[in-house]
């Protein structure tokens, strides 16, 4: 696990991988497991649900019916999973650059046959790759957890697509937290900025729907993007993931080029 | 055809935005020599280090090692140089082993031989966390790591904090075998003594300026150093006057103190013509060379400010 700078990133983070894996798994197979409960409820709930202020819709994915599984899957979990991961994400993202520096441990790493732009990348590509398999111990739970109980059905595509979406998101706060790493003075600065970032996107895309003036803004927030609620019951559409994608790349690139052009910070 | 020199600065400069690191400086180290770069804390040793190791961009001027260029060509050069930083830090959650095993991977180091044998030497702990290791033992694998891969020169900055006498002592046994096989070391410190036992020239940096470089040698030559002489019989007053080559500083009964450049013979010769009752010749050592030039220099600069002030 030790041969390169992507592989010992990838075993420093195995265990908060296997925690967040299981413990997002965890959350996953209570969530269905209790659906059987919610789906009992019925119409009362479908009325609760209408009473309920636009703002709490907002806030929850715009699911209309917790009665469905896929509503009420959306609402009580895939909505959040982004902002959780978003913890992750921005721990190792502004750990990679700024972190490495403030420990001192960059002028050593920086002392081997490594470039600069191979230092950025194998640590971005490791973490991804984490986050992959965050995702894949989640996706597993889910599905395998569905299968055992009743009316809580899943397609495996249609998850398969949710989670990529999610990854989109993930990926996006990642190469985010990235970028300030390798832009921002400290570590605790670039982890306060991602944080603010992520929140205020989850608050900014719910109040779109609820100010009638930002509705027309809601294009510039990562979490227009993110619409599990909509892959789960109409198009696979991979258009959004893309943006996210592609948005995560500028983030990377743009990191990429500071970080070679500026001086590594000493202890 | 490999360059004489390993490494070569020109005008090398580095501002801290207003904050001077260094200005001007002109470096050259030689194949296979040990450099000794001194200075205090604060003159420009560690920022040097860092520019040679493209880890900051100068503000001017243009660095090469082993012939290639800092910047440009650092990959290329950080496979063929070791670093070793007076406070090394590492990788906490590893093992001594793993972190030799993960530098030895990236540097393509297969057989670990050389280093087991180092690790010996050194009494290097392996098995241990590197977290849970003193900072002397952390030096140790410090020291591994930059000669696991047998390179063509090594930067050390301040490489002999935290280890104990003995192992200091182990330690320049290891860059003296490593200089007879061709290699180079650059080594900055601020222990005179040290500087004086393993290195074969010295540079000295004051504000961010090389002050002087030259061979240990020469540098002696150079320095003038105190006679005391203690007679039966107080002297003449023109005892040493006019002799070339002594300055007499001070007279004070039957005790003379004499600065002597370069003709310590004419002065004892002087002196045999009273009773010599004894005689006290200061050691050639570094660190008065040293202080001699940073008090000359602080005066000039002194003297400079001074002028400065009234003008």
């Amino acid at each position: 696990m030790l041969r390169n700078l992507l592989l010992k990133t990838l075993r420093d983070q195995r265990i908060p991988v296997l925690a967040y894996g299981l413990g997002l798994g965890a959350l996953a197979l209570l969530i269905v497991a209790i659906y059987p409960a919610f789906a009992a409820s019925g119409a009362e709930l479908e009325e609760a649900m209408e009473n309920l202020p636009d703002a709490y819709k907002a806030f929850t994915g715009g699911v209309l019916s917790l009665t469905e599984f896929d509503g009420y899957l959306v609402s009580q979990y895939l909505i959040i999973l982004p902002l959780i991961l978003a913890i992750f994400a921005i721990i190792e993202g502004t750990g990679a650059l700024r972190g490495e520096e403030e420990r001192g441990t960059m002028d050593t790493l920086l002392s081997l046959p490594i470039s600069r732009s191979q230092v950025v990348l194998h640590k971005a590509i490791a973490t991804l790759i984490s986050v992959v398999f965050v995702l894949i111990i989640i996706g597993a739970v889910l599905y395998v957890s569905t299968q055992f109980v009743e009316d809580a059905t899943l397609a495996l595509d249609r998850l398969a697509v949710v989670l990529l979406n999610t990854f989109g998101m993930g990926a996006l706060f990642y190469c985010f937290s990235l970028f300030l790493s390798a832009s921002l003075p400290s570590r605790r600065l670039a982890g306060v900025i991602g944080a603010v970032f992520a929140v205020g996107a989850y608050f900014f895309d719910a109040m779109t729907d609820i100010v009638e003036g930002l509705y027309d803004y809601r294009i510039l927030g990562p979490f227009n993007y993110f619409e599990p609620l909509a892959i789960l019951k109409e198009d696979l559409s991979f258009q959004n993931s893309g943006v996210l994608l592609g948005a995560s790349l500028v983030f990377l690139v743009a990191g990429l080029l500071i970080f070679r052009r500026r001086d590594v910070a000493g202890i | 055809m490999e360059p004489e020199l390993a490494i070569e600065t020109r005008q090398l400069t580095k501002f801290y935005g207003k904050n001077r690191g260094v200005v001007d400086l002109d470096l050259d180290v030689r194949r296979g020599e040990i450099y000794g770069f001194v200075g205090p804390n604060g003159a420009g040793k560690t920022t040097t280090v860092r520019l040679l190791l493209d880890l900051i961009r100068p503000t001017r001027g243009s660095a090469t090692i082993l012939g290639m260029d800092v910047g440009g060509q650092s990959k290329a050069i950080r496979a063929r140089t070791g670093f070793l930083p007076g406070e090394l830090r590492m990788y906490d959650n590893l093992t001594g082993r793993q972190l030799l095993r993960f530098f030895g991977a990236v540097r393509g180091v297969t057989d670990m031989t050389y280093v087991h044998e180092l690790a010996e030497r050194l009494s290097a702990e392996l098995n241990r966390r590197i977290g849970t290791l003193s900072r002397g033992n952390k030096q140790k694998l410090g020291v591994l790591q930059a000669l696991m891969h047998r390179p063509d020169l090594v930067l050390f900055d301040e490489a002999t904090s935290g280890l104990d006498p003995l192992m200091q002592q182990e330690l320049y046994g290891i860059l003296n075998e490593y200089r007879e096989q061709g290699g180079t070391v650059f080594f900055s410190s601020h222990y005179l003594n040290e500087v004086e036992r393993i290195c074969d020239r010295v540079g000295v940096i004051r504000d961010g300026t090389l002050i002087l470089s030259d061979t240990l040698e020469a540098l002696q030559e150079k320095h003038v150093r105190r006679l005391r002489l203690e007679f039966a019989e107080p002297p003449g007053a023109d005892f040493l006057a006019g002799l070339s080559g002594v300055q007499k500083e001070s007279q004070q009964g039957t005790t003379v103190i004499a600065l002597v450049q370069d003709n310590l013979a004419g002065a004892l010769i002087e002196a045999a013509r009273y009773t010599v009752v004894d005689i006290e010749y200061q050691e050639r050592r570094l660190e008065d060379i040293f202080l001699q030039y940073y008090d000359t220099r602080e005066e000039a600069h002194a003297a400079e400010s001074s002028a400065q002030d009234t003008a």
